[in-house]
């Protein structure tokens, strides 16, 4: 394992991924390198197609590099066996997705606290208090005890949210979390996220096309050309 | 270590929250439970029964059987060294009528010495029984009844006087000798010498019962075997099987045959229901994955969903079973007056559990099997899966493997490992070409949807994009209503097997055992009386193959069938119930024979052939000129062999008859016969016909019980899937009506849907089970017409379409959630 600066949390070397469909092959990217320092806001930005959620899904650990490495906290995730990536999508990094994705016969409660009850080792009191508690800070209190169903999108994304802040990891990572809601609505769960991040300093990664989520991140990478690129201004 | 309170949690609610997708395989896994459960307590229960009464039954340890009287000799060597007699009793049996001044009655009557009975007894009113002096008799309450007499009142039988020492109000072995429509009536042998009829003119059946002690199995088979080598009929108690045992068969055989359905229709509503669960709960299990649950986890957790359910059908199923089981045991008391012995619980609800557990397993490996597949990826690329053909063979691969504990059940009910392989392996067989013909069926249509309209089009598309779940739901649906099909049809060849219309030609009465010079005097008195000679023959050869030396060499050539006594009748005429096949009737030249279609390919007997006959020590060479059909079920008399009047008139005969007569007549004609000629016996058919309705309506019962389960598993199946379909078409069409579409227009292409599968399905499986149920008469029944096409049939399976098309309305009716909340459809 090659030394890392102190403070990254995340890096990725000479990363490449490559989709074979019907015998011709995809290069998303190749040969890309990135390093991310603990506590940033990183928005990942780029043309559909791209390859951002490619890009997630390997740091999430949902998918494995063609080539390359992804090191977080100087571990190689690319080594993890299949058991090893699901404590580390438990223990290291949180998702939060487009559509939500809460789990339909859970009530918004019991998603939030679903990662703490996943995780074991945890008293129900503690679990109980955390999820009321980050249910409070994103303004559903009254309505934690309803099903996804019931909810509207903004809702059902600050559950997400909640759900996403509840096992406590120091990488979150969000695909177009305000892609499936108004701008207004939008904006206001991501101001919600970004302060909860903030108060928190959690790494957050986003992938977004919205120029003024992108904005309000610390770097703006763009997925262009196969690579990835720093971009000064947008 | 797995966290089991993770597990536990999870498994509750996910059957909690989602019970309604556990609602199928529960009445799947509950109804299994009771078929099967119900069928082992019942046959065990009948077998202990049998077992028990098995001497009672046949009357002592051996029973053999003779038409003619055995030398004591013959049954010396048939008993051989190796059986020490404790016991024995002889008695025979003949038929002849009964009279009471004007009241007459048939009846069969016993002769029977003073150790009858050997084993079991006869149960009289108010008394118990003793041999019978020579001026007493025993009759049974039937012939009390006719007669209207009473114990101590006199009878007459043969013109000769008799007193009636007591009622005989159930005898055990009725249920041996199968369903005895005659009256009996028992007395001693110095009674029948009063008679002083000539045992001769008699036709009677002569049994010799034994009690012996314990001897080895070994020793008894060669006493059955020297028996049968002596063509002499044995009966020996727990060894041999016979009357009420083999006239229980054809239920046992269509119970097992049921329970093998219920069992496969059970694998295939659970396979289906827990494909669908999991296909919708696809992205919510991703979701678990994605935020740290582990594949194994998820798989123990869906497991132990399904244990819970398992677990409570195999109690609601056991205990609705012994319920089931103790009413029909009521039941059969109060009507059959059987006393079926109860029976222990645990082996047979161990096995029931064991079979249910195995069809939960071999039906939800390969769901869970493809659970496992699942990368929680899907949720970052929009819900999308590529599936190669490498997990579509995995799948169908894991399928196949894991059906194997209901190959075990299938062994075990055929008690046979080939049949009950073959019949698994070809159901599998069928299914999987069902399942790829309608692979290729959608595709090759996908492929060809721009020749359709937009309706079409889409439809088609649908169709496609439902992949395996949508080739399993058609294939299901297939087998559901096969297994309907196969049921009504199965039901339908049983039904008239058993009722075999009769006809119009059906005769009042039959007269049995005519000597030649009484058939003058007969006819004289009663000219409406149509007599047949019978004149006792043996078959010696047919084309120069020597059929008696064939059968004493028992390789097998030769059937034994032909080794026995035929009655050959002559006549000039064809019958009303005949006609010609092949060749040309009786031309009235010497020695030609007309043979029986049936009997002909039997003995491979051709037009031309010479069949050699030998009658009292005569040998007569015939030349076959004429096959002919006779249907043996019209009720008018039936012959293999007929001769012209010319060939046979010389030989000596007896003869069977037949009348059309009224009440009235019949009672008069049936005195006549009692009193001037009394070794002729007379069949009501009024009575027989009685007697066989009833039997025939207790045995529909039965088969239609036993038909039940299946077809509502078939039927739970059916709207299972409907419902299964309904929530994503019900998406798809919104994302339609968001581009325009009318309401009407998706509400139409479901509907066109659901009752196109349902069509092409029912005529899939009609044209299956029409194979299927040929395939089971011919060679598990035996039986050898089917019936193929069945009006009622028919119009189950348009039932079944109105009840899809209205289950399909009523859902797509009630289902009022706005377009906006149907494009962002939750999963439940």
């Amino acid at each position: 394992m090659s030394a890392m600066q102190k403070d990254t949390i995340i890096k990725i070397k000479n990363l490449k991924k490559e989709f074979i469909d019907n015998g011709s092959s995809l290069v998303i990217f190749e040969n890309t390198n990135l390093e991310i320092k603990n506590g940033e806001k990183i928005a990942i930005i780029g043309a559909s197609g791209s390859g951002k959620s490619t890009l997630l899904s390997l740091l999430a650990g949902l998918d494995k590099p063609t080539e390359g490495e992804i090191f977080v906290k100087e571990v190689s995730i690319n080594d993890l066996s299949e058991k090893e990536l699901s404590d580390y999508r438990n223990r290291e990094v949180s998702i939060i997705f487009q559509s939500f994705e809460l789990i339909g016969p859970f009530t918004a409660h019991e998603n939030v606290r679903a990662p703490l009850d996943i995780r074991g080792n945890i008293s129900d009191t503690d679990i109980e208090n955390t999820t009321n508690t980050l249910l409070e800070e994103v303004g559903l209190d009254g309505r934690k005890h309803s099903f996804p169903s019931t909810l509207s999108g903004g809702e059902k994304q600050r559950v997400a949210i909640a759900r996403a802040l509840a096992s406590n990891t120091d990488i979150i990572l969000a695909d177009e979390p305000t892609g499936s809601l108004d701008r207004k609505t939008g904006e206001m769960v991501f101001d919600l996220l970004l302060r909860e991040v903030d108060k928190r300093s959690k790494t957050l990664i986003v992938i977004t096309h919205d120029i003024n989520i992108a904005q309000k991140m610390d770097r703006i990478i763009e997925l262009k050309d196969k690579n990835l690129q720093e971009k000064t201004s947008v | 270590m797995y966290n089991f309170r993770i597990i536990f949690k999870y498994s509750f609610r996910i059957l909690f929250r989602e019970w309604r997708k556990f609602v199928l395989p529960f009445l799947s896994l509950t109804f299994t439970t009771l078929v099967v459960l119900t069928v082992l307590l019942f046959t065990n229960s009948s077998s202990l029964f049998l077992q028990d009464k098995n001497k009672e039954l046949i009357g002592g340890d051996i029973s053999i059987e003779s038409n003619y009287e055995l030398a004591q000799s013959n049954l010396d060597t048939i008993l051989g060294k190796d059986v020490t007699v404790l016991k024995y009793s002889s008695e025979y049996d003949f038929s002849g009528i009964i009279t009471k001044q004007t009241l007459n009655t048939p009846v069969s009557l016993s002769v029977v010495d003073s150790n009858y009975p050997v084993y079991g007894g006869l149960s009289v009113e108010n008394d118990s029984f003793r041999t019978p002096k020579d001026n007493e008799i025993y009759i049974d309450t039937n012939a009390a009844v006719k007669l209207n007499v009473k114990k101590g009142e006199e009878v007459v039988y043969a013109n000769t006087s008799f007193i009636v020492a007591g009622i005989i109000e159930k005898d055990s072995k009725y249920l041996l000798s199968g369903f005895n429509f005659l009256p009996k009536v028992l007395i001693s042998k110095e009674g029948f010498e009063r008679t002083k009829i000539d045992k001769a003119l008699l036709r009677s059946d002569y049994t010799y019962v034994y009690s012996i002690e314990s001897a080895s199995n070994v020793a008894l088979r060669e006493v059955i075997s020297r028996a049968r080598d002596s063509k002499v009929n044995i009966e020996v108690a727990g060894i041999t099987e016979s009357g009420l045992v083999e006239g229980l068969s054809l239920v046992k055989q269509f119970l097992i045959l049921a329970v093998l359905l219920s069992c496969i229709l059970s694998a295939v509503n659970i396979y289906a229901g827990m494909l669908y669960f999991l296909t919708i709960m696809r992205k919510s299990f991703a979701v678990l994955l994605a935020i740290g649950f582990n594949k194994k986890k998820l798989a123990i957790t869906l497991s132990f969903s399904l244990f819970y359910i398992l677990v409570f059908s195999t109690l609601v199923g056991g205990l609705l079973s012994v319920l089931f089981f103790n009413f029909i045991i009521d039941q059969i008391a109060k009507n059959f007056d059987l006393v079926l012995p109860s029976v222990g619980l645990f082996l047979p609800s161990v096995f029931t559990m064991l079979v249910v557990f195995g069809i939960s397993f071999a039906s939800f490996v390969p769901s869970l099997r493809n659970l496992m597949s699942l990368n929680p990826k899907i949720l970052l690329s929009g819900g999308q899966e590529k599936r190669g053909k490498k997990a579509f063979l995995n799948f169908a691969i894991i399928t196949l493997s894991s059906l194997i504990p209901l190959v075990l059940i299938s062994v075990f009910l055929l008690e046979n490992f080939l049949y009950g392989f073959l019949s698994i392996l070809a159901i599998i067989f069928i299914y999987l070409v069902l399942a790829i013909v309608f692979y290729y069926l959608i595709l090759f249509i996908y492929k060809k949807r721009n020749k359709f309209r937009f309706l079409f089009r889409s439809l088609i598309a649908y169709k496609f994009s439902d992949g395996l779940f949508g080739v399993v739901s058609l294939t299901s649906l297939y087998v559901a209503l096969t297994s309907l099909c196969l049921l009504i049809l199965l039901q339908s060849t049983l039904t008239n097997f058993i009722k075999a219309d009769l006809g119009d030609r059906l005769p009042s009465i039959y007269i049995i055992d005519i000597q030649k010079s009484q058939t003058e005097a007969i006819k004289e008195n009663f000219k409406e009386v149509t007599l047949f000679p019978n004149v006792g023959a043996r078959i010696l050869s047919i084309d120069n193959l020597d059929i008696q030396k064939a059968i004493a060499l028992s390789d097998g050539s030769v059937s034994r069938e032909f080794g026995r006594e035929y009655n050959l009748t002559y006549r000039s005429e064809l019958l009303a119930n005949e006609k010609i096949a092949k060749g040309d009737w009786l031309k009235g030249q010497t020695n030609e024979v007309s043979v029986e279609k049936e009997f002909a390919n039997r003995a491979n007997i051709k037009l031309g052939s010479v069949v050699v006959f030998s009658v009292s020590g005569f040998e007569i060479k015939s030349t076959v000129t004429s096959i002919r059909e006779s249907d043996s079920r019209s009720g008018l008399p039936f012959f293999y062999f007929v001769f012209n009047p010319t060939d046979l008139e010389k030989y000596p005969a007896t003869f069977f008859g037949y009348t059309y007569l009224d009440d009235e007549d019949k009672n008069k004609f049936t005195n006549y016969l009692a009193q001037n000629f009394p070794n002729i016996s007379t069949v009501d058919t009024k009575e027989v016909s009685n007697f066989a309705e009833n039997l025939i309506g207790g045995l529909l019962i039965i088969i239609y019980i036993i038909s039940l389960p299946p077809l509502i598993l078939a039927s739970f199946l059916i709207i299972t899937l409907i419902i299964s379909s309904f929530a994503g078409r019900r998406k798809q069409g919104a994302q339609l009506m968001a581009l325009g579409a009318r309401n009407n227009f998706i509400e139409k292409s479901y509907y066109i849907e659901t009752v196109s599968t349902t069509l092409l399905s029912g005529v899939l499986g009609y044209f299956t089970a029409i194979l299927a149920t040929l395939f089971i008469t011919k060679y598990f029944f035996k039986i050898k017409s089917m019936v193929f096409y069945d009006i009622e049939l028919i119009v189950t399976i348009c039932f079944i379409i109105l009840f899809v098309l209205i289950l399909a309305r009523v859902l797509w009716r009630s289902d009022k959630k706005p377009l906006r909340e149907l494009l962002s459809y939750e999963e439940h």
